[in-house]
């Protein structure tokens, strides 16, 4: 990695929301763009609390970002010629990967890993996870859309009315 | 865990979500869940037009050419800054003609008589009907345009067969067009 103050051996202790210590090596938390910031600033002595993270979101997290380290060391070790076609395989591999561990997950859990991605600004997850929310709603009526995540209309009677009579909205 | 309410997703959040909706009336329909959702997706709504009754197709050089789908159940959504479109599939077609559309809304004329004339919110799949369309020789000719949105109790439909010089206007909710001399048309 390029930053100069991260160096291979050392490790973080995050602290979740519910108090529950994990160790992460340096070199896979820089993928959070809050942890990479903290460690540039030099101030990641002790535990680190998140405080919008709970345990079972940061565990996920922490597997994602592992994973994701894991790939990248890989791909280093290898040689020039067959980095490209290897390269390839490598993210179709991760694509795979990516789409069982969302798959995986509850609503709920979605919704914990799209916060928690958020607070700790790590892209790709936040990405994932919101490609997975935007393929639920796909094709959905509205009304599908409110009971699939238990979202109450707060428009009155007449602003649903007023939506429906302007469907023009949606073209200028 | 804690109770998850999804209402309070962060905005920032929601934005990446429907950045990534790739068919406008996917927003358009987020639009429709809630107050929050419908500020976020007002703002991420590409300029669309709505072709009601054309279709694409590719020729042989792959150039994308608009062609007359009378008889599809769907109708088809232009993003005018990017050239893309989408298809709306609309089974409410089943047995029906659809020809021009204002503000937002298809105009669906039956195939059998008396011809019975809807309009028809593609998004929603709201119908108001409309006075059948007896009156008019060939109805597949008919275009209307609205003077507002067809909800609106003012708003005045006005149906025209320029090819033949025949032209009505009704109100939705009334039940029948009335002919206007267009002697002069």
């Amino acid at each position: 990695m390029s930053t100069p103050s991260v160096s291979v051996n050392r490790v973080l202790k995050l602290k979740s929301s519910d108090g529950e210590i994990f160790e992460v090596k340096q070199t896979v938390a820089v993928q959070s763009g809050v942890l990479k910031q903290m460690m540039e600033d030099g101030c990641t002595e002790g535990e680190i609390p998140l405080n919008n993270v709970d345990s079972p979101t940061l565990a996920k997290i922490i597997e994602w970002c592992n994973k994701h380290h894991d790939n990248d060391v890989e791909g280093r070790v290898l040689s020039e010629e067959r980095e490209k076609e290897k390269e390839k395989e490598k993210a179709a591999d991760m694509k795979k990967w990516e789409s069982e561990f969302i798959d995986a997950l509850n609503r709920d859990e979605i919704y914990f890993l799209l916060t928690g991605s958020n607070y700790m600004d790590i892209k790709e997850l936040l990405d994932c996870a919101a490609q997975k929310v935007a393929d639920m709603v796909k094709g959905k009526t509205p009304e599908a859309i409110r009971e699939m995540f238990n979202i109450q209309s707060d428009f009155t009677e007449e602003e649903e009315e007023a939506i429906r009579k302007e469907n023009q909205w949606a073209f200028d | 865990m804690e109770q998850v309410q999804w209402y309070d997703l962060p905005v920032e959040i929601l934005h990446i979500i429907f950045h990534k909706l790739k068919d406008p009336s996917d927003i358009y329909r987020c639009g429709l869940v809630c107050v929050l959702w419908k500020s976020v997706a007002k703002t991420l709504l590409p300029h669309c037009l709505l072709l009601s009754n054309v279709d694409v197709f590719k020729d042989e050089t792959g150039r994308s050419h608009p062609k007359a789908s009378l008889n599809k159940q769907s109708c088809v959504l232009l993003n005018t800054q990017t050239s893309e479109t989408h298809e709306i599939s609309l089974p409410e077609l089943e047995g029906r003609w659809f020809c021009s559309s204002s503000f937002g809304w298809l105009l669906t004329i039956g195939f059998k008589t008396p011809h019975k004339l809807c309009l028809l919110n593609p998004f929603t799949s709201d119908q108001i009907e409309l006075p059948s369309a007896r009156e008019f020789i060939r109805p597949d000719h008919l275009r209307v345009i609205t003077s507002s949105s067809p909800l609106d109790p003012k708003c005045l439909v006005l149906a025209a067969r320029g090819y033949y010089g025949e032209l009505a206007f009704c109100r939705p909710v009334v039940t029948y067009f009335v002919s206007v001399a267009t002697s002069s048309l």
